[in-house]
This record gives C-alpha cells, structure tokens and sequence, in this order.
C-alpha cells in the first residue's frame, strides 16, 4: 500500500468515523470488505475500554492499516467508537519503546533484552533472599491478556510465596467486586448487553456512558429510536453529553447517592410497590457495620460483619431517607425522588441500572453498589432479559484478568487465599506445596505503594498500567518509587511517565502483536491472533514473566513453548473454572466465535445467571436460584449515608472531579500517540461553572492555579465546555501527563473494596 | 493532489440515483451506507484545476441535498 491509498483509506474512515457518530447502527462493512479485498481481515476485541467491542483489523504486508466494526460480533453488532476505528495507530507512534533499558549511573541505556531479563530475575532473587518474600511484588492491570495475568499470579502466589500482587482494576472497579460478593456471594453480573433490547428504562448512576461506553449507549439511543416510550435517565453531578440525550437529569450533590438509592426504596415500600413473594423467596435482610473510615492513615484495616436483620428492620431503616429529608442532602427533589421509584416499581417497565466509576471510585464504593442492588431486589427485577444492575468496568480485561484470574492480594484463580480448599487446588494445579500459598492477603493497591514508600517493598514490577499518572496524592508514590534502595521494573510500550521512575524498562509486545485473550464487562471472553511481529525486541508481558519465572529455577512450573504458550496456559487456566458456575470455553471454541461468555455449558452460554430458565447452575425447583449465597439467597443490605473525608470549606471551596474524555483512553499513553485524536483533545483542562469563573476574574481559555492540600497545577480553564459542572463544581479528565491532576487528588478509599475516591476532593482555584 | 471525503445526505428517496451518478464521476469512488439513507464519497484529484472542476460537478448534481467534509489532505 502506498502513501496515497493510506490516505484514502484514512479519508474513508474518517467519514464512516463521523457517520456513526451521527447515525449509530449506520453500517458500511460489507463494501469496505469488497473494496479492500486484498486486505487480510481478523478478529479481535478492541484494545480500550471495557465494553469489548469485537473489530475485524485489515493487513497488509505486515502492518494493520485498517479496522472496522465486526457485524458478528453481538456486543457492537458492527459499531465502533472513535477509539476503535483508530486503535491501530496507537501501534505506529513514533518512539515506541523497541529495546530493553537498564539504569546504569543514573541514566537510561540500551542492552539486549536477555541482559535485563537476567537482571530482573537477579535483582528479585537477591531482593527475596536480603528482605524476605514480601519485600517483592508485581502490579499489572485491567488490560493484562488473561493469559498474562495468570503467570503472574503463578509466580508470584504459588512459587514465590507472597501474594503482593496487584493490579489497576483496583483502582476502577474493585467496589464493583465487594458488591457483587457481599449480596450475591458471586462476582460479575448476571445479565448481559442483551438487556439493552430488552429494556425500556435505563437508570445512569453517575455514568456518562455516551463518552465512556459510546457503543452501548448507541445500542440505548437506537433501543429509543425505536421504542419511543424508552427513558433514558442520568443521575449526575455535572451536565454531560449523556445529559443532552438523556429524557431527564437529576443533578445531586457530590457523594450523596445512597440517600438517593435509600430513598427509592422508601418509597418503593411506602406505596406498597414491593415484590412480596420474591422477597420471601429469595432475600435476606443484613446489616454491617457504620462508620467505617476511610483508609487515610497506613495499616488502615477494616473487615465488616453481617448481622441478620428483618424486613420490617429495613423498613424503619428507611425511616431516614423519606423523599423530603434526602431532598435537603441530595438536591434532588422529592417528586423526582418519587419519578424514579415509580419507575423502578412500574408493572410493565423493565429497568436496567448502568454504572462504572462514578459509584466505584467512592469512599462507601461497596455500599453504593449494594444500595442499587436492593432496588432491583425489592422489585424483583433481576436476573432476566432486560432486568438487572449492570456495573461496567473501564478495561478491555478488568473482568477477564484481575477479577476471573484474581490478580488481587486476596485472590487465587479460583476463590481467595483465606479458602484452604482454594489453596490446595491452586497449588495441585501449579504444582507446587500448598504451603508454598500464604493463606493471608498483604497490600492492596494504595497500601502496596505506601509498602513500597516506607521501604516494606523494595521491589515492584509495573506491566500495562502508568500508576505514575494514576496513582491519588501521586507525590507520595512518585517520591517513594524513586527511593534509593527501591528497584522498579516497567513493562510498557511507550515512554510514560512511570518508564521515567524505572530501573530497568522492558519493550512489550502490543494487543495484535501477539496472541492473547481479554474478558469484557458481561462475562465475554474474546481470542485474538497474533497478527503482526512487535517492533526490535518487545515480546509479550506473560513472556517476559515466563523468561524471568524460568531464570529464578522454575521450570517445571513455566514448562510452556514460546509457540503455544498461550494455548497451554489457557488449558491450564481452565482447570480452576471447570464447573457449572463458570465453566469456559475451550481454547478452539475461542478462537472460532466472536467471544464466548461463561458460564458456558454443554455448548450454551448462560445470559441471565441465578435464573434456572437460563442458568443451569441454578437449582430448577424455582425460578430464581441466589446460589453463590450458602442461604441461596440475595442480601438486601442496610446501608446509611455518611459524609465524605473531605469537603469544600472556605480555604478549599470548590469540589474537584476527575475523568475521562471520549477520546483518550486512560492515562492517554496510547490515544496521545493517535494524530487524529490528540489534535481533536491535546491538552487537560478545568471545566468550570461560569459564576465561579466570575466570581474570581476568571475569563475562558485563561490558565489559573489549582490546588488541593496535597499539590496543584496550572491548567487551561473551559466554560461551557462539552461537560458543564453546576456551581461549586470543577472537573479535569486525568489522561494528559504533562497535566498530572492524581497530584491533586485524596487517597482515600472504600474501607471494603480499598477503592479510591477519584470524583470528591476539595480545591481552590485562582488566577495566575 | 487533494484527497478529501464527504458524507453525501441524497434528497429523500434519490440515495440509489446519487449512488449512481457519483460512481460515474471520474475521481470520485462511493460506499453506500446498508441501512440509512447516506453515502461516504472518496474523491483524489491530481492538480487544482481538477479539484474545481469536481467541486463544480459536485454541486450541480440536483439528486444531493448535502455534502459534509469529514477529511482533506491538500498534497505534498
């Protein structure tokens, strides 16, 4: 292909780009097909966010040049977002990262990757052997390939013997988790994205889905265009371009959510709304702990307990949160309150519940998640076609890697650490002694960087993910990493600002570039190929896992072949899910569909789990079947609302908000590299509400000062903005690393999911 | 050498007369959308001369109600 046919394919693209963004569903895949047939067309699941959309990429003579929605695919149906269509490019950015570095004297310097494969294999054994097993610790992400993930896990739980590992999906959805076990007993939802064709009711708790999962919230807008009694609603703390297409918006005041969720249920039972034989079937009524903190100080250790309560405890729970008292803590009014509980309640509305960081990122992120729970649960509406809570996540394998293999501190594969019956199988399935497996968890994210500041971890292995740009009150663990005696290795395929603080930097293979798996947001696990060499000398992250396990004398455990490993491991894997409750597909059956989700049994996917109609795991005696529960019940939890840690006052008047922008994906380190994108967005700036902007002499486009108690930046202030924060309110998305906001934020967390709070903290802003 | 590509909005009803007529312009290359009443135009010129005299032929064609510009490279 030559420089003017890549052109006009870019030409192409660009317009079929803003096609869809102005007609979602709008399809031209069979004539690009036709036109560009002497491309080579593959599967894959797109390379960001969690949504899982399944691409067919275009090569030629080595190079991807092209991307188009996969029509088979039943998550995207053919869709694509502006960071689908362009995901490939992210592979051509200028100063990929080709070959190895090692710190010599104080710089960066080039050698062979063999020679810091050799080093960081050293450099751990002397570490474990000076300061002790738990002196090391490796910390992946939500966008580790499955298979990735897994050696990982390995190593470090099953041979090194310390469970200091960890990944970045703590920091995205980790509430999500803690909800699903502590009311279900089970992790991951029980619907799927069908429930959108199902739907006619789509609560948004704090998601802004057209900017965050722009491909769902088509499938929503298209559901609406063709069922003209769908509402879309969005609950928010700022204005969005979720709000502009949404029937209505309820604003709310920062962290009062649960007054809302509690007050729906209020008025659910208030009015006699309630499904009374499903309740008596299948809840329980429990009650945790108050109060519980928020995680601010090291050692910080909080385990809730479950008290059994009864309805009528919930009821007089309730009490608290009448749609007039949470008026006066929400802001939103008590008929609106009314509005949603009848919408919740209505005989013939099915209501699907959409969230993601919004209620995760919070300091009672597990609370939040069980309060919308109660909602579905109170009215029975759950667990079937086009009824159910639905927690998105944010990466394209949060759900595949960090929650199904369990790249978390407590977690094994299958089951936790604390489960001596987990322990074993893990340890008959990597042959290696049981013992070898600590039986208690050690640091979680935020405590695994305060370990690695006050020198309990020497050494920290960074894959996939940029902590130095999304790490909160990031001066802390920026200062902390670059400590004397702290060796860090980082795995990545650009510069970031995380490669600036390592010992040694290994070049990565890319998504296409090898072979992989990722587990999206409703339990899909889609393969990919390998469809192009990596640049010089990048291999793949489980690889370099493997070359490093097999250095430190662990051979008979990474017993794999460079040319199958994937496969094996993915046999391997599977061991651990071989029941009904999550079997998986096959290795082949992968690679044939466009993703498979689990539980997969005798050939079928399940849809809607706990539902015996759909889920043969569920006991067919009833019609729903609670079974991750010993009780086989769902729990209906009393969840107050309480007060953030920090609040707006007169030194720091301003609540700050961070996030993400439709165009750039994380920490930006791959969208950045995309032209059209980083020229569409190439900077953070501050969205403003324009009274505040007045009140301080502040004009649009100005720069001022923002600052928290723990730092401040200088950024670009926009006014009515494609985001518009009401009064009182500011909001910076987090993916520009020359405009690092994580210096600003509080690292404060969910005391049950060790979740940070990334959307409340207190600021001021002033001219410069 | 302009490259540059449209989304072209055909009057109603006019989509397959427009996917027609815009096929036999020379420089021109079409794809209609399969389910909605739009095409994606791609169009290479080699000079400025034949860029106007598209742009001119473009205008003239009574079956388009509009065409948006998505993408245009003016040449080395």
């Amino acid at each position: 292909m030559n420089r003017r046919d890549f052109l006009k394919k870019m030409a192409f693209t660009s317009a079929a780009v803003a096609a869809v963004s102005l007609f979602p569903g709008v399809l031209f895949a069979d004539e690009q097909h036709d036109q560009d047939n002497e491309l080579t067309w593959k599967k894959s699941p797109c390379r960001f966010c969690g949504v899982g959309c399944g691409l067919l990429i275009g090569t030629l003579q080595g190079k991807a040049v092209a991307v188009k929605g996969d029509p088979e695919s039943p998550v995207n149906k053919g869709l694509c977002c502006v960071k689908g269509y362009h995901s490939v490019q992210a592979l051509y950015g200028e100063d990929r990262l080709q070959k190895a570095m090692v710190r010599k004297n104080g710089t960066l310097v080039e050698v062979p990757i063999d020679e810091a494969l050799d080093l960081v294999a050293t450099k751990l054994g002397e570490t474990i052997a000076k300061s002790g097993k738990n002196s090391v610790s490796i910390y992946g992400s939500g966008q580790w390939a499955i298979p990735d993930g897994y050696v990982a896990s390995k190593l470090f739980k099953g041979c090194i013997g310390t469970n200091n590992v960890e990944a970045n999906a703590r920091l995205c959805m980790s509430s999500a988790v803690t909800g699903f076990i502590s009311t279900f007993g089970l992790d991951e939802p029980m619907g799927c994205y069908e429930d959108i064709d199902h739907a006619d009711t789509f609560v948004l708790w704090g998601n802004n889905m057209a900017e965050m999962h722009p491909v769902l919230f088509s499938r929503i807008l298209d559901r609406r265009q063709k069922n003209p009694d769908v509402k879309i609603i969005d609950l928010a703390t700022r204005m969005t371009r979720t709000s502009s297409m949404a029937n209505h918006t309820f604003l709310f005041y920062p962290n009062t959510d649960i007054a809302i969720a509690n007050a729906i249920c209020y008025e659910i039972i208030r009015t006699n709304s309630f499904d009374k034989n499903f309740i008596e079937d299948h809840i329980a009524f429990k009650k945790g702990k108050v109060n519980i903190g928020y995680g601010l100080e090291d050692h910080f250790s909080f385990s809730d307990e479950a008290k059994a309560v009864n309805f009528n405890d919930y009821k007089k729970f309730l009490e608290d949160y009448t749609p007039e008292k949470v008026e006066k803590i929400t802001g939103v009014k008590a008929a609106d309150i009314r509005y949603l509980a009848s919408l919740y309640s209505g005989k013939k509305r099915n209501v699907v519940s959409f969230w993601c960081m919004g209620v995760n990122q919070h300091t009672r992120g597990t609370w939040m998640n069980n309060v919308i729970y109660n909602i579905h649960l109170l009215v029975g509406k759950i667990s079937q076609p086009g009824n159910g809570p639905f927690s998105l996540t944010g990466q394209p394998s949060a759900c595949g890697t960090v929650r199904e293999v369990g790249t978390l501190t407590h977690k094994l594969p299958h089951g936790v650490v604390t489960n001596k019956k987990d322990r074993k199988l893990a340890a008959k399935i990597w042959q290696v002694p049981v013992e070898n497996i600590p039986d208690k968890p050690t640091y979680h994210t935020v405590e695994m960087f305060r370990a690695l500041d006050r020198g309990d971890i020497k050494f920290m292995w960074i894959q996939v993910t940029n902590p130095m740009v999304t790490m909160p009150n990031l001066k802390r663990y920026r200062d902390a990493a670059k400590k004397e005696d702290r060796f860090i290795v980082v795995s990545d395929v650009y510069p970031t600002p995380t490669t600036d603080i390592a010992d040694v930097i290994l070049p990565s293979a890319m998504w296409i570039e090898r072979e992989g798996m990722f587990g999206n947001s409703e339990r899909r696990t889609q393969h990919w190929d390998q469809l192009l060499s990596p640049p010089g000398e990048a291999i793949s992250d489980g690889w370099q896992i493997i070359e490093v396990a097999q250095r430190l004398g662990y051979k008979q455990q990474f017993y794999y072949k460079k040319e199958k490993y994937i496969e094996q491991i993915w046999k391997e894997y599977t061991q651990f899910h071989d029941d009904p409750k999550h079997r998986m597909a096959s290795y082949e059956q992968l690679k044939k569909f466009p993703g498979v989700m689990w539980p997969y049994v005798e050939g079928k996917e399940t849809t809607w789990r706990y539902n015996s109609k759909y889920d043969p795991a569920a006991s067919p005696q009833k019609k729903f079947d609670f079974y991750g529960k010993p009780d086989h019940r769902a729990w209906i939890w009393l969840r107050p609302y309480e007060s953030p840690p920090e609040s707006p006052n007169n030194e720091y008047p301003l609540w700050l908000c961070t996030g993400r922008v439709i165009e750039h994906w994380h920490s930006g380190s791959m969208t950045r590299r995309i032209p059209v994108l980083h020229r569409a967005v190439p900077e953070a700036y501050m969205e403003m509400h324009p009274q505040d902007a007045k009140s301080r002499g502040i004009r649009n486009g100005e720069t001022v000062q923002v600052k928290s108690r723990r730092g401040s930046i200088k950024i670009k202030v926009v006014l009515n903005g494609r985001g518009a924060p009401v009064e009182g309110q500011v909001f910076v998305p987090f993916f520009d690393e020359n405009l690092l906001i994580n210096e600003l934020t509080i690292d404060a967390f969910c005391p049950i999911s060790k979740q940070p709070d990334y959307k409340k903290c207190a600021v001021q802003v002033e001219r410069v | 050498m302009p490259i540059c590509s449209y989304i072209v909005y055909p009057r109603s009803g006019k989509k397959n007369i427009a996917e027609n007529q815009l096929s036999k312009l020379q420089h021109c290359e079409v794809v209609a959308a399969q389910n909605r009443e739009l095409l994606i135009l791609t169009t290479e010129t080699f000079n400025k001369k034949q860029e106007k005299e598209l742009q001119e032929k473009l205008c003239n064609l009574e079956c388009v109600e509009n065409f948006a510009l998505s993408f245009a490279h003016w040449g080395e």
